[in-house]
């Protein structure tokens, strides 16, 4: 088996005399559910559409499953993406649109029939398949480019903000789908989206661009954990004083402030100290004097390294 | 790559989107009515005379209703040879073929639709793509096979559109004209028809091409119908004209699109109207050259 499904070679992107990309490399392992975080106007669904071959780009290229995606035709029903703000034809059935789709990936008749049964259903749109597509609301909308991308058996599934404008319900949904096939390990998908919580929950790397760049690329556990930090969460704000104690213990360096009873505890292993005994002291200590940690965890957000990240640049 | 069942599967998608979609209706009404109105220019005329025939018929001897009729007959022919020397200024033989040797009235009306063949072929054709890459539907469709095969299929199946939209038009008048115009055979009637359906469809082919040229380079659709317009009519009415005022040395600029050869498909079979044909070919190749190119190198 190939180890990486995608290889983004130095890739650069303009649009008159901005430059959407410039000189993005990163490769996606096999298998995994990558994520690709940025701002609004970093360049996400432009890569995401030279990988599918709408947009051309100006240097670089891109391999998925070591074909050139020049030679899209060679990717049929291998490759498969929800394209961002892209419409269905407004005047045909939504059945006979996802038909038309299966056909075009090589499907028989009957194939298709089955097929398109298959993903309505998963979709939860089995009742609308004789709307028009302009019958349908945004969600549902949004829920037929899901199945479409779900279409067959695509070993790279691209899906540009998946999640975006569907209600909690239909989110989970897509969020499920997506795990069970990362649990069969059946594709390789690749997801952009704000939500920065979906992507730790369900991703095991992520690239994150900023004004065309690349400025990071590692598994979410790299980004996250073992960042020398510990954040405590308590059933009230602390007060000064308080906080004063909290920087002051053995091993403890900045205290930061993150939410109203959130604190991130930098910390200073010395010799000999090891996270575990230097949590553990702080959190004894704590209890001796009646302030009792609701959890503790190790390692930074996601949102906060992306934050961190795309601010460094800026 | 170019697939076959890939084009087939698109051509047929969009003739049924074609007929369906609001401009292909848009596109079958304004062809049925432009068509009738034109062709009810020449049969107007003629179909008075027949109601007068017929008002007398009964009290006329067989000798005198055979001379009525072939003065009915040699009327028609001064019409439609009216109507043919003011739209197309043919050369004698031409007209003696196009008024003696086919049915004279057929003749007139289709020298008349052969005016507005490339306005009802844009009208059936404009939105080919533009639509589609504007509102980024088409993606759906880039992620599933080549772009060759994206343009090629919406070309055959916006032609399948117009060939069967001007089939309808044409088989109303077939049917009209046998039933109430009877100046002529019906069997060289509905033939004649038939040869100009087919003369008519290879005059629109670069019609089309150019008008999918135009729409994968347009994100618009109103853009792509008004620049595929511009294209059709302004450069051979205008740019032909204005040539031909400056100087008889320049007037061949109107052969620079097809309408300049459009008359060359009413020829007898021979070596104009097969030149005809090669031009219109040509035309059709160039502009799906041309437009296969822009198409396979744009973003989309």
């Amino acid at each position: 088996m190939r180890a990486n499904a995608v290889e983004v070679r130095n890739v650069t992107k303009t649009f008159g005399k901005q430059k959407a990309l410039d000189g993005v490399s990163f490769d996606i392992p096999a298998g995994s559910v990558f994520g690709l975080l940025g701002p609004n106007g970093a360049g996400k669904t432009t890569l995401f559409s030279i990988m599918a071959n709408f947009l051309k780009p100006a240097g670089g290229s891109i391999e998925v499953l070591g074909t050139n995606v020049d030679k899209i035709g060679d990717l049929q029903g291998k490759l498969t993406i929800l394209p961002q703000d892209a419409l269905f034809q407004g005047n045909v059935p939504v059945r006979e649109q996802l038909e038309f789709f299966a056909l075009l990936n090589g499907m028989t008749k009957s194939q298709a029939a089955e097929e398109t049964t298959r993903v309505l259903a998963m979709v939860g749109l089995l009742d609308a398949q004789k709307k028009n597509a302009r019958a349908l609301s945004h969600g549902m909308t949004k829920r037929l480019g899901i199945a479409q991308a779900f279409m067959g058996t695509p070993e790279v599934i691209v899906l540009d903000e998946p999640t975006a404008g569907l209600d909690p319900v239909n989110a989970a949904a897509v969020r499920t789908l997506i795990k069970d096939i990362k649990k069969k390990g059946t594709g390789t998908l690749l997801i952009s989206s704000h939500n920065m919580a979906e992507i730790q929950e369900m991703c095991d790397a992520v690239a994150i661009l900023n004004h065309g760049k690349l400025v990071e690329c590692k598994s979410v556990r790299e980004l996250t954990e073992h960042t020398g930090v510990v954040r405590l969460t308590f059933g009230r704000a602390l007060t000064d004083p308080e906080r004063t104690l909290l920087g002051g213990f053995e091993g403890v360096g900045a205290v930061t402030v993150d939410g109203n009873n959130e604190y991130s505890v930098e910390l200073k292993l010395g010799a000999g100290q090891t996270t575990d005994s230097i949590v553990g002291n702080l959190v004894s200590e704590l209890a001796k004097r009646g302030i009792i940690p609701r959890s503790v965890k190790e390692g930074a957000s996601l949102e906060e390294k992306f934050l961190e990240a795309t601010r460094s640049q800026n | 790559m170019i697939r076959s069942n890939h084009l087939k599967l698109i051509a047929q998608h969009s003739v049924r989107h074609g007929i369906r979609g609001g401009a292909g209706l848009m596109s079958i009404l304004i062809t049925l009515v432009l068509g009738l109105i034109l062709a009810s220019v020449v049969i107007m005329p003629i179909d008075a005379l027949n109601s007068e025939m017929d008002q007398f018929g009964d009290r006329l001897t067989p000798e005198q209703r055979a001379e009525v009729t072939d003065r009915v007959h040699q009327q028609v022919v001064k019409i439609a040879s009216g109507a043919i020397k003011w739209t197309m200024e043919p050369e004698p033989a031409q007209l003696e073929y196009l008024t003696r040797d086919k049915p004279a009235m057929i003749s007139a009306i289709l020298v008349l639709l052969f005016l507005v063949t490339p306005l009802l072929t844009c009208l059936g054709s404009f939105n080919q793509t533009s639509g589609d890459i504007g509102s980024k539907g088409l993606r759906f469709l880039l992620i599933r096979t080549e772009r060759p095969n994206i343009f090629l299929g919406r070309f055959i199946g916006t032609f399948l559109f117009i060939a069967l939209v001007n089939l309808l038009l044409f088989a109303i008048l077939a049917v009209y004209m046998a039933a109430k115009v009877k100046v002529h055979p019906a069997g060289d009637q509905a033939l004649w028809l038939f040869q100009g359906y087919l003369r008519m469809l290879v005059f629109a082919l670069p019609y089309v091409a150019v008008c999918a040229w135009v729409s994968c380079a347009i994100d618009s659709s109103f853009g792509s119908f008004a620049i595929s317009l511009l294209i059709v009519y302004f450069v051979p009415l205008f740019i032909g004209r204005a040539a031909a005022a400056v100087s008889d040395s320049i007037s061949y600029a109107q052969f620079v699109t097809p309408w300049g050869f459009k008359y060359w498909l009413l020829e007898p079979l021979g070596g104009k109207l097969f030149g005809g044909i090669a031009v219109m070919l040509a035309f059709t190749g160039a502009f799906l050259f041309l437009g296969m190119r822009h198409f396979g190198k744009r973003d989309l």
